[in-house]
């Protein structure tokens, strides 16, 4: 372990105890190591984005004067000179122009995409499993594929049934027939052992993420104590 | 309009009559406390040193005929001022039921809201319950108090209520601009008015030549309501209601006579009004509903010395002098205007009175309180998750890592690697943070090993500017030779892009990335959900489900298993367990793993946690319900 190294490692682990601090509560020393996370997250990107997107991207083009790409060029010049606008309150407004592109470009390309991409693919797939070409296929019925598949479409169904239905007697509060009633209540079943995977997913990444810091500390220490 | 502008008795300057304050000086004009039957009483003639129980006298005479003359002020207009004779001297008043349009609103209003108009009725009606008693001490005090009140009011409200701005801008109409925007707030009303301007612009005149004010403008004062001393040119006031009408008209008529402003004092009444020969054309302007006053009416002077001083005496001083109650049939839209008045003006009250019932109470608290206790158990909590993962870290002995069964996303993207050949273009997409970067490079590492063995080709790209610089520490642990990765800028668009670029020759891409059809696999090293959608939604449309294939952390599971169920990828590996079991099929060092122990020591802890916190939940819910339902 060189003496950069040691250096490194006692910066790092004090602000490991910096953010740890965070258990006795909002303190200065857990502001401060999130300020400088923050800062120099911030120049990190800031310093990749001019290097890596301005300067090739906006400031190349518009050095051939006279070519196509001079005047493409002047296009994303224009917006940014808009948005630079927003930095002073009297034309503010002239920034929601660019800000607007941006906006409708990214719905739409989302919209398209969830649709391209998942929802047209999941619903087929769901159906798909109810293939008679399936059952073809196999010698016997493939009875763990049929209650796979029965299940996923009620999972569906009655997801979609609580979220259309609580809608409307919330809104209403009319009473709803029984057999809505008990759907969506599979509906809701289903609903929370989603949302508690999730849960169980997100926590055991964190747990991971801390103890493979808490081992990070555990080697620093050990080699420390072992020079 | 102008002729029935009221006069400000500071500045002296002309305002609408609907104006609270003056928009020349800002002072109040105390218009909106109109009282009803005010404005019918003639006051005495004695001159200034009339007495408050004359005129109170006065109030308690129903309402007169035509014969109560009203004491007129105002400029002197030759031949528009009332005659000593009075040819229609019983005019019949106007009662309850054939009270006008306006009137019946304010009524109907005052009975429906509890605002000022629902005051101004309930003096109105002490006012009248005092003229039916007999005994004037009572009345002098009723009176004294509702001036008192008023007064009070009046002065509330001139702490409340912003003065104007002196110079507020007028229009060619001479119409303030606040003005304006509270007829903006009731275009009907606007709508209104404008026919009833018009009605009787277009009034014939009824006057004489010789009176220009009235012949020009048929619809002006009618004939004043104070009358003036005819010898001297002071304005007298009428003797009580017992006394015959005729004098003040005989001294008004006298000839110089100048009228008062009639807006100080009185309203307009329509009994009165046949007590003029010219007041047949003011009468039909009136039962037209065009009681607009007159354009061309000279300013008023102000109150006369000796009204201010009988006002003054009663407790009306000259900002609080009695306020007109227009009863002409067109002006009830004008009334209407002032009730907005008047609710701001009551809103303003009960702002003021919240403000009283928060006097001597303590401030409120500049920060919400927490509940006491909360940041020591996050303490202690945090302390104990600390102090059992350190335990098993430096304590615990490593267990052997369990093996996994062969998940099948990780035996389809084994399949997958296993077909890729020397020469072979592969790209590396990495979208992770640094906070997962060790995990990400312990399932990563094996794959990349395997492949760089095989001689296929790889190509770095990322999304994420940190991408840059854990590209290097990730091509160090595979072993692979350092080259520069690639920065896609743009999120969903580039990707879009990217995915779109079949030629190779996008100039929005980076210079080194070819059609993404060009590539044998894309294997994409996740540690989001919204990054694998990302690429799962823009590009995988464009691209064949088997070049897909995704190594990403254990958060994620759950969300790449429909992907691959429907086809959309060739196979994935998450999280540790799932990269072992990917390494070991490739023949490669599998990853360390993260310490067994601890995490079952941390999932232990979090179980603990969540128990507990339902457990006090119950039991605080429980507590709360016994507390609103002491018998349960």
């Amino acid at each position: 372990m060189n003496p950069m190294d040691i250096v490194l490692g006692v910066i790092g682990v004090a602000l490991s105890v910096m953010i740890f601090s965070y258990l006795l509560g909002d303190n200065f020393f857990f502001r401060l190591a999130l300020y400088i996370l923050v800062g120099v997250s911030s120049g990190y990107a800031a310093a990749v984005l001019i290097t890596k997107v301005i300067l090739p991207r906006l400031v190349e083009p518009l050095k051939q004067t006279g070519t196509a790409v001079f005047w493409l060029g002047l296009v994303p010049l224009g917006l940014c000179l808009l948005l630079i606008l927003m930095l002073i309150p009297r034309t503010a407004r002239a920034g929601t122009l660019p800000l607007a592109f941006l906006a409708g470009a990214g719905a739409a390309i989302s919209i398209a995409g969830i649709a391209r991409g998942t929802l047209a693919p999941q619903l087929l797939a769901v159906v798909n499993r109810f293939s008679p070409e399936l059952l073809r296929e196999n010698a016997g019925a493939d009875w763990g594929g049929i209650v796979e598949a029965v299940f996923i479409l009620l999972g569906v169904i009655s997801v979609l049934f609580y979220f259309h239905h609580h809608q409307r007697s919330t809104s209403a509060g009319a009473q709803r027939p029984l057999f809505v009633e008990g759907l969506s209540n599979v509906g809701q079943i289903f609903l929370g052992i989603s949302f508690g995977m999730l849960f169980v997913g997100f926590y055991s990444a964190a747990l991971n993420a801390l103890i493979a810091r808490m081992l990070w500390l555990k080697e620093f220490i050990l080699a420390l104590i072992a020079r | 309009m102008n002729a029935e502008m009221i006069t400000c008795p500071h500045c002296g300057k002309e305002n609408l009559p609907q104006a609270t304050r003056c928009v020349h000086c800002g002072e109040d004009l105390d218009e909106v406390f109109k009282i009803e039957g005010v404005e019918n009483i003639p006051l005495p003639s004695e001159g200034p040193d009339v007495s408050v129980s004359e005129l109170l006298q006065a109030f308690r005479q129903p309402d007169k005929p035509a014969e109560d003359k009203p004491l007129t002020a105002g400029a002197p207009v030759p031949g528009s001022l009332p005659i000593e004779e009075n040819p229609q001297p019983d005019k019949p008043v106007e009662d309850e039921n054939q009270a006008p349009e306006w009137l019946t609103r304010i009524r109907k209003r005052a009975q429906q809201e509890e605002d000022a108009a629902g005051e101004l009725t309930r003096k109105m009606n002490s006012l009248d319950n005092a003229r039916s008693t007999s005994s004037q001490e009572r009345v002098d005090d009723e009176f004294a108090s509702w001036i008192a009140r008023i007064r009070e009011n009046t002065r509330r409200e001139s702490l409340l209520t912003p003065k104007p701005p002196t110079g507020a801008p007028e229009n060619e109409d001479g119409v303030p601009e606040w003005l304006r925007r509270v007829r903006e707030l009731q275009p009907d009303a606007l709508e209104e008015e404008q026919p009833v301007l018009g009605t009787g612009a277009e009034t014939p005149a009824g006057g004489t030549d010789s009176n220009p004010a009235l012949n020009s403008e048929p619809e002006a004062e009618p004939s004043g309501n104070l009358a003036t001393d005819a010898g001297s040119g002071e304005p007298t006031i009428p003797e009580a209601p017992e006394q015959p009408a005729s004098d003040p008209i005989q001294s008004a008529s006298a000839g110089q006579g100048e009228e008062l402003p009639a807006e100080s004092v009185s309203a307009d009444m329509p009994e009165s009004r046949g007590s003029e020969p010219e007041a047949e054309g003011e009468q039909n302007s009136a039962a037209d509903g065009a009681g607009t006053p007159a354009e061309d009416e000279p300013p008023e002077s102000g109150q006369s010395p000796e009204v201010a001083a009988v006002l003054q005496g009663i407790g009306l001083a000259a900002e609080d002098a009695p306020v007109e109650l227009d009863e002409r049939a067109g002006a009830g839209e004008e009334i209407s205007a002032d009730l907005l008045l008047l609710r701001r003006q009551k809103e303003s009250a009960q702002t003021l009175l919240n403000l009283i019932d928060e006097e001597g109470k303590g401030p409120p608290p500049a920060k919400t309180q927490r509940p006491g206790g909360r940041g020591w158990s996050r303490f202690i909590l945090g302390s104990f998750l600390l102090l059992v993962l350190a335990a098993v870290l430096f304590f615990a002995p490593e267990t052997k890592p369990r093996d996994w069964e062969n998940p099948a996303p990780a035996v389809a993207l084994k399949d997958r690697l296993r077909a890729l050949e020397k020469g072979d273009l592969v790209l590396v997409v990495q979208e992770y943070q640094a906070a997962t970067s060790a995990e990400m490079e312990q399932i990563a590492v094996p794959v990349l090993r395997d492949m760089q063995t095989r001689g296929v080709e790889l190509q770095f790209l990322t999304t994420h500017p940190n991408g840059l610089w854990l590209s290097g520490s990730l091509m160090d642990a595979a072993g692979i030779p350092a080259r520069e990765a690639m920065f896609l800028a743009g999120g969903k668009p580039g990707v879009l892009a990217a995915a779109l670029n079949t030629d190779g020759n996008s100039r929005v891409v980076p210079a080194g990335l070819k059609s993404l059809d060009s590539y044998a696999l894309i294997l994409l090293l996740e540690d989001s959900q919204a990054d694998i959608q990302t690429w799962i939604e823009q590009a995988g449309p464009w691209l064949s489900p088997t070049r897909l294939g995704i190594l990403a952390s254990s958060q994620n599971a759950a969300l790449l298993l429909p992907y691959y169920d429907a086809g959309q990828l060739a196979g994935f590996a998450a999280g540790l367990n799932e990269g072992r079991v990917l390494a070991q099929a490739l023949d490669q060092t599998p990853p360390a793993g993260a310490p067994s122990r601890a995490f079952q020591a941390g999932l232990l802890v979090m179980i603990a946690v969540l128990l507990l916190g339902i457990i006090s939940k119950a039991e605080a819910d429980s507590s709360a319900q016994h507390r609103k339902e002491p018998g349960v």
